[in-house]
């Protein structure tokens, strides 16, 4: 049971609930439009196993992912993947993916539903098992704080990002944070480096945020801004 | 978009509209300061829908995305329907998806508008700090004049 009246553990709370707001929110999208050519009577019935499937896939893969960064080598491999999904938050993505077709089964649905939540959740996933140091107890709570985000979230968040569009570089900041800390602590790192450097932990997060911040914002101002794009319908444009 | 622009002598003046009252306001002005013009200027009512990200479009086929869109922004402007024909006044009803504030100034740029108009939320000046921000970053990417209502 972790000392909830360290200032350790409210600040890992505190990262928790950051992360799950800058990388859940996708998910309730995908989910509403995967769900958007079912016939009425089916469309609640999706929404609610692909929100379903959505929790249980985090659950099972943070479950995972704890088990994982035991490992040698492995918080190396996720402190580096954390790195460039930081990178990657601060890169406007202009390159159109054609999407699958979303199908207008239940069953196509759900599938597209529990694919994208798959690839989705990896990234939180595996900040949230960085943020987590190993703590169950903050794992499950990072999890009850990412379902609201993933049921109701998105339309918060994008707002939020298209206003305060300094929270996006807060947290790539704070994934950069993360990654750092994460590279100091994998087993294989001899324990004469942490004890080299005085402060060593804060130093190894600090050299991540800046790094991600750094090579985000480099390779931002090299893509234009993306053009608008007109979905105006023909019948409106009089 | 209408590819007319270029043999279109009218004034033209772009209304940012997301169906709230400070939009709905700032429309019954646009309409009123356009009904005073001799030559009466067009109305481009534009709504903007915030893009999603790219790992939705990874999943989501383009024509559902541009759909959810499309149907976001007509109930957004369903409100500005019965000001504008009850008006009278010119006028052309538009979604793009797209950052709020460069999305505006570029389709303003772009219709050879003369003019954007548009409601403020009001904030005081401390949230005005935090959340007026789309109103200042408009000011920057526009050279046009903006006509600001409360």
């Amino acid at each position: 049971m972790p000392d909830i009246t360290s200032s350790l553990f409210w600040i890992a709370v505190l990262q928790i609930i950051a992360i799950d707001i800058m990388l859940g929110g996708d998910n309730a999208v995908v989910i509403a439009l995967a769900c958007r050519k079912l016939p009425p009577d089916l469309r609640n019935k999706g929404i609610f196993w692909g929100v379903m499937g959505a929790i249980v896939l985090r659950v099972v893969l943070i479950f995972f992912a704890l088990q994982l960064l035991a490992l040698p080598y492995l918080k190396i491999v996720g402190g580096l993947l954390l790195l460039w999904i930081g990178v990657k938050l601060l890169i406007p993505d202009d390159d159109e993916h054609d999407g699958i077709d979303g199908g207008t089964t239940l069953f196509a649905a759900i599938k597209t539903i529990i694919v994208a939540d798959a690839v989705m959740s990896l990234d939180n996933v595996i900040a949230v098992a960085g943020a987590s140091h190993g703590s169950i107890v903050l794992v499950t709570f990072g999890i009850l704080v990412s379902i609201p985000i993933v049921v109701w979230g998105s339309k918060l968040v994008l707002t939020l990002m298209d206003r305060l569009p300094i929270v996006i570089t807060l947290g790539a900041a704070l994934l950069g944070w993360i990654a750092g800390g994460m590279l100091l602590t994998d087993p294989v790192m001899p324990e004469s480096v942490a004890k080299s450097v005085p402060y060593a932990h804060y130093v190894f997060a600090a050299i991540g945020s800046i790094l991600v911040v750094t090579i985000g914002k480099v390779m931002a101002s090299r893509q234009a801004a993306g053009k608008p794009h007109d979905v105006t319908a023909k019948s409106t444009d009089q | 978009m209408t590819e007319m622009h270029h043999m279109d002598t009218t004034t033209q003046w772009v209304v940012p509209f997301d169906g709230s009252e400070h939009a709905i306001r700032a429309l019954a002005l646009a309409i009123n300061e356009a009904k005073e013009r001799h030559t009466q200027p067009k109305l481009l009512v534009l709504n903007v829908q915030l893009p999603l990200s790219a790992d939705v479009s990874r999943f989501i086929d383009g024509k559902t995305i541009d759909d959810f869109h499309r149907e976001a922004g007509e109930k957004a402007l369903a409100s500005s329907k019965d000001l504008l024909d009850a008006s009278g006044v010119a006028h052309t009803l538009h979604i793009l998806v797209g950052p709020v504030a460069h999305t505006i100034a570029s389709f303003a740029a772009t219709q050879h508008c003369s003019m954007i108009i548009m409601g403020t939320r009001g904030h005081t000046s401390v949230t005005g700090l935090i959340m007026g921000s789309v109103t200042t970053r408009l000011l920057h990417e526009t050279t046009l004049p903006v006509l600001l209502t409360k």
